[in-house]
C-alpha cells in the first residue's frame, strides 16, 4: 500500500506574508475559454491534447521529409534534392520523428491518461506539467526553424564526432540540433519527474500498484528510462556544444580526443531511448486488446515486469550500435549476449497478447485492428532484431538498409500503430465523439499495406547491400526495383494519413450535424478509471474519488463471474459511472509563467548562435518567468473553494478514512 | 535429437528462405551480402543463414497465430452478450514461453560467439598487411611491401580506391582515417569494421577467385559519403607479383608533347594535392588532420604539397592528401570506385576523365570552397581550366600505366 495514511501537514498557506500581487507577477489567468485558457491551462488533459496535436503537425513535418527521400530514392542517380539537403532532411526526419513525433506522442497518452487511470484529480506539479510542454513544443519549434536559418543539421541524429564538429559540418545546423535537445530535454526530464511523482504518490484509495492499468505501469517505467537516459544526452551534446561554440576539444582527435566517447555517450541514451518510444504503445495495447476481447490481461504480473525487465536491460545493450567501431570482441560478445536475451521479455509481451486473445470475443474496431497489426508487425522488428545480435552478422548489416527495415518495424510497425490504436480508442474519452470506423478501418489498411510495402522491401536491399544515409545509387547496383516499390509505399502511407485526417474533420462534423450527440461515459465496455467518468471527461477529473478493490476495478463494477469462470453483468454501466456534474471541486489554477520560461530557452539559444547578445533578453525572460512562478499567488482568489474539506470519496467498500490521494492545497508545481 | 531437428529445418528452409531473400535480383548484385565469395564473408553467412530460418519460422508461427485468432475468435452478431471465460494467466505455459525462447537464444549465441572469435583473430598466414586510410571520400590503401611496419619505405606502394590483392591468401588489414569516422566495408569478402581517426583497427579479408569486389564506405562521413565507394581487384599470385613491381616503379616522363604540356599543367594545378612518383615528392607524407603548413618545418624529400611554391599558403585540404596518380591507369576504376577508366575495347575513357577534370561536382557531391570554421575545403574543386589544358591533362594522365 503506497498510500498516504496520514493527515497532510498543516503547512501555512504560501500567501501569507506575500503581497498579493507583487511586482512584475501577472495575476492567474481567468479565462475558461478560448485560446487564453488553452496556453495557460495547468489541466493535464488539455496539455495531453496539446501534446498530440502538435506531435501530429510535427508528424506531418517529419513524413513531408520522408517523402522527399523517397522520392530522391524512387530512381538511381537521383536528382530531387541535392546530397547536402538530402543530408538534412534524414538527419531532421529522424530528430522530428524521435524526439517531436513519437515521444510527445506518447507524452499526450501519459498526460491524458495518467491521472485518469490511478483515479487523480491532476498530476502532482500542474504548472511543471505545463512548463514540460511549453519547453518541448519551443524546442521543437527552434529546431525546425534551422530550415529557414541557414540550413538544418546534418550530422545525422546520431550526430557522431568528429563529423560534427565545426570543421565537417560548417553550417549552424548541428548548433540547433544540440541546443534544440538540450531545449526539447529539459521538457522531457520535468514531465518524467512529475508523471513518476503522480503515479507513486496520487493513486485513488486502493488503486496498488499492481492493480495500475498496463498503460499506466508502461508509462512509469518509460518515465524512468526518460530519466536517467535525458542526462546522458544532455551531457553529450553540452559537451559538442562546446565544441562547436567555444572551441573546446572533447572531440578534436588532433588533441588526442577519442571519437568512440561521443557513440558510448549516444548510445547509452540511445539504446533506452528506443525503448521509450515504443513501451508505451505495449501499455497501450494492453488497454485495447483485453477490451475488444472481452477478457482481462493474460498474465498480468508477467506483463508487468517483463516490462520492468526490458527497462533494465535497455541499459545493458547500447554497444550493440557499435558491434563495427572497433570496440574489442569481448565488449562485442558481452553486448552479444545481452542483446540477445532482451529477446526474451518481449517475446513474452507477444505470446501474452496472443494468449489475451485466445478464446476471447474479439471485436475488430479500429483500434483493435491497430493493436493486432502492432503484434504482427513488431514481431517482424524484433526478429530482426535478433538477427542483428548475431554480432558478426551484424558486421554485414549495420548501416545498411537491413537497419532502417528493422527500426522502422520497430517504431512505425511498433510504436506508431500502437499510438494509431490509442487515438482510435481514447478519442471519444477526450474528444466526446467517436471517429468513424469505416474510415478508420480503411486508414488501418491502406497504412498497413503502405507500411509493409515501404519497409518490407528494405530488409532485401539492406542484405543486397544498400548503405544507409546514401544520396543516391547506381543503377548497376541492382536496388532500383525495390527502392521504387518502397516509394510507391511511402506513397501509400502518406494517402493512409490523409484518411486518418479526413475521418477526424468527418466524424466531427456528423456529430455536430447530428446535434452532438453524447457519445457516453463507456462506449467500449471498458475496464479501468478513465471509462467511469464522462466523455469528456470534466475538468475536475472525478466527482467522486473511486476507491479500487481489484485490477480492471471498473469491469469489475459491472460484471462478475459466474461458477464457469464466465463473465455476467450484474450493474448496469449507467449505475455505476459518475455524471460528471460535481461542483466547487479544488483545482489547481492556470498560470502564464510556464509560458514565459519556455519563450525565453529558444531565445538564448539564438543568442548562442548568431550573436550572444541576444542571449540577454532571453535570459531575463527565463529570469522573469521564474520569478513570477515563485511570487504567483498560489491561487486565484476570486475562486471559491473549501478548504480542507474532506475530499469526497465513494464508500463503495468502505475503505474510508484515507486521505484522498489528490493535491489538497495549491500544488508546489 | 533437438540437433537433427534443427538440421533438418535448416536443409527445408534455407533454400526456401534463400529464394525468398533473393526474389527480384536474379543477375549478380556487387554488393551482395548474401554472396560471399571470401572466407571471412563465407563465416559469416554460415552463421546468419540458419538463424534467419528460425527467425522466419517465428514469424510464421506469430503472424499465423494472429490470423488463426483473428478467424477463429472474432465475435459474431449472435455472441453480442456472450462473455468468453475469464482467464487470468497461466504461470506454467508463461514460463514455458519466457524459457523456451532464451534457451534458442542461448543456442544461437554458442555459434555466434564461435564465429565472433573466428573471425576477430587475423590469420597468421596473412600474405601481406595494408593499412587502409579513409578521408573524405575516398580511400587509400598502403602496402607494407618489405614487412617491416611502415608504409612509407621506398619499395612500399600506395594505391587509393582500388586495393589488389592475391587469391586464396588472407590480407590482413590495418584501417584508420585521417578525418571523420568512415566504415570499410567489402560485402562480398567480409563484414564492415570503422575507420576512426586515432585509432587502427585490425581486419582481415581473402578472395576464393579472381574477381572485382566492390565496396562501400558504410559509415555517414558527411557531404558526399554516398559517393565513396572501394573495390577490391583479387588477381592470382603470379599477376600480383607483376603488379606489385609496377607499382614500384616511378611514372615514366612522357614523349608525346600534348602529355608533355599536360604535365606542366598538372605540377601548377594538381601536384599541390595529388602525387606522381618521379613528378612531384615520392612517398611523402600528408599534414595530419588539424596540423598546419609551415614552411619552416618543411621538407620536399619527405612532406606532400609542392604546390606551397605556386601560391598554395595552406595547401592541404582537410581530409589529408589526394588519390596519388602515379599508376592511374592501372586501375579499372576511378572517382571513387564510382566510374570506370577504360571503354570496354580496353582504350582509356577520355571522356569521362575530361569531364570529371572539367567540373566534378558533376558526379560527386564535392565541398572544396572554404567555410565557417574550415581552412581547407574538402573535395576536388573546379580549376580554372582551359579546355586545350584539360585536353592535355587528359594526354598526360592517360599516360600513367
Amino acid at each position: 500500500m503506497a498510500l498516504v495514511e496520514r493527515e497532510p501537514l498543516a503547512l501555512p498557506s504560501g500567501r501569507d506574508g506575500v503581497a498579493v500581487e507583487p511586482l512584475g507577477v501577472l495575476a492567474r489567468p481567468k479565462t475558461k475559454a478560448g485560446w487564453r485558457s488553452w496556453v495557460t491551462t495547468v489541466d493535464h488533459k488539455k496539455i495531453g491534447i496539446m501534446y498530440g496535436v502538435a506531435a501530429f503537425v510535427f508528424f506531418l513535418i517529419g513524413g513531408i521529409e520522408a517523402l522527399i527521400i523517397r522520392l530522391q530514392l524512387a530512381s538511381p542517380n537521383g536528382k530531387v534534392v541535392s546530397a547536402a539537403l538530402y543530408n538534412q532532411l534524414f538527419t531532421t526526419h529522424a530528430v522530428t520523428m524521435v524526439f517531436l513525433v513519437i515521444m510527445p506522442m506518447a507524452a499526450a497518452f501519459a498526460n491524458y491518461l495518467l491521472p485518469l487511470q490511478i483515479g487523480a484529480r491532476d498530476v502532482a506539479f500542474p504548472r511543471l506539467n505545463a512548463l514540460s510542454l511549453w519547453v518541448w513544443l519551443f524546442g521543437g519549434l527552434f529546431i525546425t526553424s534551422s530550415f529557414f536559418l541557414g540550413g538544418a543539421p546534418d550530422g545525422g541524429w546520431f550526430a557522431y564526432a568528429p563529423n560534427t564538429g565545426v570543421a565537417f559540418s560548417p553550417s549552424h545546423g548541428m548548433d540547433f540540433y544540440a541546443l534544440g535537445i538540450i531545449i526539447t530535454g529539459i521538457g522531457s526530464l520535468v514531465s518524467s519527474i512529475n508523471l513518476i511523482v503522480t503515479v507513486l504518490n496520487l493513486r485513488a484509495p486502493g488503486m496498488t500498484l499492481f492493480r495500475m492499468p498496463v498503460f499506466t505501469w508502461m508509462a512509469l517505467v518509460t518515465q524512468f528510462l526518460l530519466l536517467f537516459a535525458l542526462p546522458v544526452i544532455t551531457v553529450a551534446v553540452f559537451l559538442l556544444t562546446f565544441d562547436r561554440l567555444f572551441g573546446a576539444n572533447f572531440f578534436n582527435v588532433a588533441q588526442g580526443a577519442d571519437p568512440l566517447l561521443w557513440q558510448h555517450l549516444f548510445w547509452i541514451f540511445g539504446h533506452p531511448e528506443v525503448y521509450i518510444l515504443i513501451l508505451p504503445s505495449f501499455g497501450i495495447v494492453s488497454e485495447v486488446i483485453p477490451v475488444f476481447s472481452r477478457k482481462p490481461i493474460y498474465g498480468y504480473p508477467f506483463m508487468v515486469f517483463s516490462g520492468i525487465a526490458i527497462g533494465f536491460m535497455g541499459w545493458g545493450v547500447w554497444a550493440h550500435h557499435m558491434f563495427a567501431s572497433g570496440i574489442g570482441p569481448i565488449s562485442v560478445a558481452a553486448f552479444s549476449l545481452s542483446t540477445m536475451f532482451i529477446a526474451v521479455p518481449t517475446g513474452v509481451k507477444i505470446l501474452n497478447w496472443m494468449a489475451t486473445m485466445w478464446g476471447g470475443k474479439l471485436r475488430f474496431t479500429t483500434a483493435m485492428l491497430f493493436a493486432m497489426g502492432l503484434v504482427a508487425m513488431f514481431t517482424i522488428g524484433g526478429l530482426s532484431g535478433v538477427s542483428h545480435s548475431v554480432s558478426p552478422a551484424d558486421t554485414q548489416q549495420t548501416d545498411t538498409y537491413y537497419i532502417v527495415a528493422h527500426f522502422h518495424y520497430v517504431l512505425f510497425g511498433g510504436a506508431l500503430l500502437g499510438l494509431y490504436s490509442g487515438m482510435y480508442f481514447w478519442f471519444p474519452k477526450a474528444f466526446g465523439f467517436m471517429l468513424n470506423e469505416r474510415l478508420g478501418k480503411w486508414h488501418f489498411w491502406i497504412t498497413l499495406i503502405g507500411f509493409n510495402l515501404t519497409f518490407g522491401p528494405m530488409h532485401i536491399l539492406g542484405l543486397n547491400g544498400m548503405s544507409r544515409r546514401i544520396v543516391t545509387y547506381q543503377p548497376s547496383d541492382g536496388f532500383t526495383f525495390w527502392n521504387r516499390v518502397a516509394s510507391i509505399g511511402a506513397a501509400t502511407i502518406a494517402i493512409g494519413t490523409l484518411i486518418f485526417m479526413y475521418n477526424i474533420l468527418h466524424s466531427y462534423r456528423s456529430w455536430k450535424a447530428a446535434n452532438r450527440p453524447n457519445v457516453g461515459a463507456d462506449p467500449w465496455d471498458g475496464r479501468s478509471l478513465e471509462w467511469m467518468i464522462p466523455s469528456p471527461a470534466p475538468e475536475h477529473n472525478f466527482d467522486q474519488i473511486p476507491t479500487v478493490h481489484a485490477q480492471d476495478d471498473f469491469w469489475h463494477r459491472k460484471y462478475g463471474e459466474d461458477e464457469k469462470g464466465r463473465a455476467v453483468r450484474i450493474k448496469a454501466t449507467e449505475d455505476v459511472t459518475q455524471k460528471g456534474d460535481a461542483k466547487g471541486v479544488h483545482l489547481p489554477s492556470p498560470s502564464y509563467f510556464p509560458l514565459v520560461i519556455a519563450v525565453g530557452l529558444p531565445i538564448i539559444a539564438y543568442g548562442l548562435i548568431f550573436n550572444r547578445f541576444i542571449c540577454i533578453p532571453g535570459a531575463l525572460v527565463v529570469l522573469w518567468g521564474v520569478y513570477g512562478w515563485v511570487f504567483e499567488p498560489p491561487d486565484d482568489p476570486d475562486v471559491a473553494h473549501d478548504h480542507h474539506a474532506e475530499e469526497p470519496h465513494d464508500q463503495h467498500g468502505g475503505d474510508g478514512g484515507l486521505v484522498p490521494a489528490v493535491p489538497e492545497e495549491a500544488p508546489v508545481g | 535429437m533437438v540437433r537433427t531437428r534443427l538440421r533438418r529445418a535448416l536443409r527445408l528452409g534455407l533454400p526456401a528462405s534463400l529464394a525468398l531473400l533473393a526474389a527480384g535480383c536474379s543477375e549478380k548484385l556487387p554488393l551482395d551480402t548474401l554472396d560471399p565469395e571470401g572466407r571471412a564473408g563465407r563465416y559469416i553467412d554460415q552463421l546468419i543463414k540458419p538463424v534467419f530460418v528460425v527467425a522466419g519460422i517465428v514469424f510464421l508461427f506469430v503472424n499465423i497465430g494472429v490470423l488463426y485468432v483473428a478467424v477463429r475468435f472474432r465475435r459474431r452478431k449472435q455472441d453480442d452478450n456472450i462473455f468468453p471465460e475469464q482467464i487470468h494467466g497461466n504461470t506454467k505455459l508463461e514460463l514455458t514461453w519466457t524459457i523456451a525462447p532464451a534457451v534458442i537464444l542461448a543456442v544461437i549465441a554458442v555459434f555466434t560467439l564461435a564465429t565472433l572469435f573466428k573471425l576477430t583473430d587475423v590469420p597468421k598466414d596473412s600474405a601481406m598487411t595494408v593499412r587502409v586510410e579513409g578521408q573524405q571520400w575516398w580511400w587509400s590503401f598502403r602496402y607494407d611491401v618489405d614487412k617491416n611496419g611502415r608504409y612509407d619505405d621506398p619499395v612500399d606502394v600506395t594505391t587509393p580506391t582500388e586495393m589488389v590483392i592475391p587469391v586464396g591468401k588472407p590480407i590482413a588489414l590495418k584501417i584508420t582515417s585521417n578525418d571523420v569516422i568512415h566504415s570499410f566495408w567489402i560485402p562480398k569478402l567480409n563484414g564492415k569494421k570503422d575507420a576512426v581517426p586515432g585509432r587502427v583497427h585490425d581486419w582481415w579479408l581473402e578472395a576464393d577467385k579472381p574477381g572485382y569486389f566492390l565496396g562501400q564506405c558504410t559509415e555517414y562521413c558527411g557531404l558526399s559519403h554516398a559517393y565513396m565507394r572501394m573495390a577490391v581487384r583479387a588477381v592470382s599470385q603470379e599477376d600480383f607479383d607483376k603488379w606489385l613491381a609496377d607499382q614500384q616503379k616511378p611514372a615514366q616522363v612522357p614523349t608525346d608533347a600534348a602529355a608533355l604540356r599536360g604535365l606542366e599543367t598538372f605540377t601548377q594545378q594538381c601536384a599541390s594535392c595529388h602525387q606522381v612518383r618521379g613528378v612531384n615528392t615520392t612517398g611523402c607524407q600528408p599534414l595530419a588532420t588539424g596540423q598546419e603548413f609551415n614552411p619552416n618545418t618543411f621538407d620536399p624529400s619527405k612532406d606532400c604539397y609542392k604546390g606551397i611554391n605556386q601560391g598554395w599558403t595552406r595547401a592541404a585540404q582537410v581530409s589529408g592528401n589526394a588519390p596519388n596518380l602515379t599508376h592511374l591507369m592501372s586501375r579499372e576504376r576511378f572517382i571513387s570506385g564510382l566510374y570506370e577508366l577504360h571503354q570496354p575495347d580496353g582504350n582509356p575513357n577520355v571522356n569521362t576523365i575530361a569531364a570529371w577534370i572539367r567540373n566534378p561536382e558533376d558526379f560527386k557531391a564535392m565541398a572544396p570552397t572554404p567555410s565557417r570554421g574550415e581552412v581547407y575545403g574538402r573535395g576536388m574543386p573546379k580549376l580554372p581550366l582551359t579546355e586545350d589544358q584539360i585536353h592535355d591533362l587528359v594526354a598526360y594522365l592517360t599516360t600513367l600505366k
